[in-house]
């Protein structure tokens, strides 16, 4: 292959000033928001699906790997390009190209940033289910991707759940459309395949949503406990009453010192634990419901339970949970998130054992997750100038996802496999099952072109694995 | 082995979340990893690390920045960017990543004592113009009227409009002319020493026994405010002198004609997110018979930079166009008729961005919008 050709190519597709190469930009397009890096050959920037298509075909022509990023908030290594080739930058696909209100419905571009589609609904009353704590910035692609959830999703679903068809360029090129406006479209569910497939099958250029009307009214509860056992079987609690909160979030003593102190929300800092609890629905019913939720958390062991008063009150308290992640830079320069799930019922005894965790590799653990779902996110803080430490917080951030497993639970709830969870794949599925992905792999992607390196373990490892 | 700058453990709290490019224009316009304080603390980081060299490339990523703080109050991990990036000018001001034109900019500015490069004496040209004397010889209140309002004609209106109100309202002001400096923002900005501006501004307000300084500009304000030892003169931006003489009911404004006049008030990022004065603008306007204040969108902490902050039109003068446009479409989504700011450089780059773009919108600084409605305006108005 000649380089030089190729970029030269490259920058007749979508312009020279789209087209990185200098060493400071292939840097910069290392890594993501996870701890994996993988420095590109080149970074392109397409500016249409024209042009996505025409970068992909080439790169397939001159078997070029491509990965394909939006946002770069991935938490998992997914945009981190893992064997050079091309980043493929979706940021200037940034349109929201329809709403359609009465069909409630929405035709985006894969690099709107998921609260600007929120943003462009609220006038009409309506929004986008999906919403991951980086929606600020995280893009609709890349929510396709990871097929992300977010704080609403115990109530609402995925983002598998509110996608109904996707303009995609395939890994050689081809652009084709998957699913529809029909609620079950004909032939193979594709939309479904490639929904949280992570870029390894294609690379969505338009996405057509489903939206809902916001609803009529919301209530949001911040639950104070002493003890993170009982905010664990709170949580439990609640949906065995027969509740479906709209969000169920925990953040445990550690995250919500490093909130207080980046946003200075007036959280309390001599608690164990926080639960926020949000209801949503028909005005008539949330207050009966607010009274319910207050009750089973004072059962329960809740030292408090405050009801936001106003809008304002409501944003504040989100804020600081959205904020989260990167508050945690006020304790420790940096840290491993952890994404696994364990059944709700096992929540409390989740939590104790990854705290033992911590305590046997000298960590410090923090806990923020969508405790509804019994989605964790611990996370682990560490200094990165201190020799060594990486290879032991990996080590602990591999007991901690087998501990979801041996619980009954998975090992991510919705940051993606990506490069950071490939070994512990394995926990989970079995070598034939494993062979089924590859299946699936080889026929969207024979050459493994398309963000390889990805989701699934060598297929060599995979068939030496005894059954 | 790490190359340790006082910003070095700063620039570890970065996470890489990424939060940060909802919040930076550059990143709106330009759409690269690059634009994004993410990318630029990770790659100052880098040069510290040793693992890129110091390139005019690192150089033209961390100048390419407005200075407009946004990043700063937006970062959920609460890093203090803005520290860091200034550090870092400072640090690497006159390394080869330094970019030419800050170079001549500092270079006019040591040997012309201000940014446009015109003799000095000529910052009083405006109120020739005007056709007759403002100020006085001797006051304890000096109008500070800065460098671009001072030599830039495009925006002369506004020294005359608020110099018209300071007399109509009989506030008496001395006027510096040729002895007023550069002071030193631009410099500061840049990453270079303004020790020489900063002395010679001081003394000079020393001799004339000025003890109250008032300013039209948000960047020799937030200077005054940050670069200058504190306690020695009271300094001022027109819009609190102005809220408070419209508070005490001192403004004589003119009985309003036909239907309320659409405004919305763009804060200059000097002014508001770096110094907090959000409310005192927004006063004025409330009082003003026959105006109907619309914000916008993203105002006040939210505001986005006009495009002018910093030295991004001395570096990258298309980019700072484009992210104007981008803040007038703001504007024009409010349906107001006229943009208020109270800055002659957010001024004078939205006016430039309506005039490109077509946009019928009108943009006016506060002072000239206020003299533009008191009653005196009727009788020797421009």
């Amino acid at each position: 292959m000649n380089v030089e050709q190729v970029l030269e190519s490259l920058r007749e597709i979508v312009g020279p000033a789209h087209v990185l190469t200098s060493p400071e930009d292939l840097y910069l397009y290392e890594y993501d928001a996870s701890l994996d890096r993988g420095r590109p050959h080149a970074v392109v920037l397409p500016g249409s699906a024209e042009e996505v298509e025409a970068v992909v075909r080439l790169a397939h022509e001159h078997g070029v790997p491509v990965t394909p990023r939006g946002a770069g908030t991935n938490l998992s290594g997914g945009s981190v390009p893992a064997r050079g080739g091309l980043v493929l930058v979706l940021n200037r696909l940034n349109r929201i190209l329809e709403v359609d209100i009465p069909n409630r419905t929405a035709l985006v571009e894969p690099g709107v940033f998921n609260l600007t589609l929120q943003k462009a609904l609220a006038p009409y009353g309506y929004l986008f289910a999906p919403d991951p704590a980086s929606q600020k910035v995280s893009t609709l692609g890349g929510n396709v991707g990871e097929n992300s959830g977010g704080p609403h999703c115990l109530k609402y679903g995925v983002t598998l759940n509110h996608v109904l068809g996707m303009e995609v360029v395939l890994p050689d090129g081809e652009r084709v459309w998957v699913g529809g406006a029909a609620p079950d479209a004909p032939g193979y569910d594709l939309t479904g395949l490639l929904v949280g497939s992570e870029g390894t099958l294609g690379i969505v250029t338009k996405i057509f949503v489903r939206i809902m009307p916001q609803p009529e009214g919301v209530r949001t509860l911040l639950a104070l406990f002493d003890s993170l056992t009982d905010a664990g079987r709170t949580v439990s609690a609640i949906i065995a009453a027969g509740i479906i909160p709209a969000t169920l979030e925990m953040m445990d003593h550690t995250v919500i010192e490093a909130v207080e102190r980046a946003t200075h929300a007036g959280l309390p800092l001599d608690v164990a634990a926080l639960l926020i609890i949000e209801v949503d629905g028909l005005e008539d019913e949330l207050d009966e419901q607010v009274r319910e939720i207050q009750a089973i958390c004072q059962r329960e062991g809740a030292r408090e339970v405050r009801v936001a008063r106003s809008q304002a009150e409501r944003d504040h308290l989100w804020a600081s949970r959205r904020g989260a992640f990167g508050a945690l830079g006020q304790l420790m320069p940096s840290y491993l998130v952890l994404d696994g799930t364990v059944p709700r019922t096992r929540l409390p005894e989740a939590l104790e054992r990854v705290a033992e965790v911590g305590r046997r590799y000298g960590l410090p653990i923090g806990d923020v997750f969508h405790a509804g779902d019994g989605n964790l996110h611990p996370l682990i803080l560490f200094d990165p100038t201190e020799p060594g430490i990486l290879e032991k917080v990996r080590a602990a951030g591999a007991e901690i996802l087998e501990i979801c497993a041996d619980l009954g639970g998975t090992i991510t709830g919705e940051h993606g496999i990506g490069l950071e969870k490939i070994s512990a794949m394995p926990l989970i599925f079995g070598p034939a099952d494993l062979r089924a992905m590859w299946a699936v792999k080889r026929a969207f992607d024979p050459q493994d072109l398309m963000n390889p390196g990805k989701v699934l373990p060598p297929l060599e490892a995979v068939a030496e694995a005894t059954p | 082995m790490h190359n340790l700058k006082p910003y070095y453990q700063e620039m570890l709290r970065c996470t890489r979340c990424g939060y940060c490019q909802a919040a930076c224009p550059t990143f709106e316009v330009l759409r690269q990893e690059g634009a994004t304080a993410r990318g630029r603390v990770q790659l100052l980081r880098a040069v510290d690390e040793g693992i890129i060299p110091l390139t005019p490339a690192v150089g033209e990523r961390l100048w390419r920045c407005l200075d407009c703080r946004s990043c700063t109050l937006h970062c959920p991990g609460g890093v203090r960017l803005d520290e860091i990036f200034a550090l870092a000018r400072r640090h690497l001001a006159n390394t080869v990543a330094f970019p030419q034109p800050l170079r001549d900019l500092g270079e006019r500015v040591y040997t012309r004592h201000n940014i446009s490069g015109e003799p000095n004496e000529t910052r009083l040209l405006w109120q020739e113009n005007l056709g007759e004397a403002v100020g006085v010889q001797e006051a304890e209140t000096a109008y500070w009227v800065g460098c671009v309002a001072g030599l830039y004609p495009m925006v002369y209106d506004i020294p005359q409009s608020f110099s018209r109100i300071l007399q109509a309202l009989g506030e008496p002001f001395v006027l510096l002319g040729g002895e007023e400096w550069c002071c030193g923002y631009p410099l500061l900005s840049a990453g270079l020493p303004a020790d020489d501006l900063i002395a010679h501004n001081l003394a000079a307000l020393e001799a004339r026994g000025i003890r109250r300084l008032v300013t039209t500009c948000p960047s020799c304000y937030h200077a005054w405010k940050t670069a200058y030892p504190q306690g020695r003169v009271e300094v001022l931006h027109a819009v609190e002198f102005l809220a408070q003489a419209a508070r005490e009911g001192r403004i004589p404004w003119r009985e309003p004609a036909g239907d309320p006049l659409a405004v919305t008030y763009h804060d200059p990022c000097d002014l508001g997110r770096k110094e907090g004065v959000y409310d005192p603008p927004r006063e004025v306007l409330r009082a003003i018979p026959g105006v109907d204040l619309r914000e916008m969108a993203e105002s006040r902490a939210n505001a986005m930079c006009c495009g002018g902050g910093g030295n991004l039109e001395s570096v990258d003068r298309d980019l700072a166009a484009s992210i104007a446009a981008l803040r007038l479409a703001q504007a024009q989504a409010t349906g107001a008729q006229v943009l208020v700011t109270a800055c002659q450089q957010c001024q004078r780059t939205l006016a430039m961005a309506a005039r490109r773009g077509r946009v019928r919108l009108r943009v006016l600084d506060l002072s000239q919008l206020v003299w533009q409605r008191m009653a005196a305006s009727e009788e020797g108005g421009t």
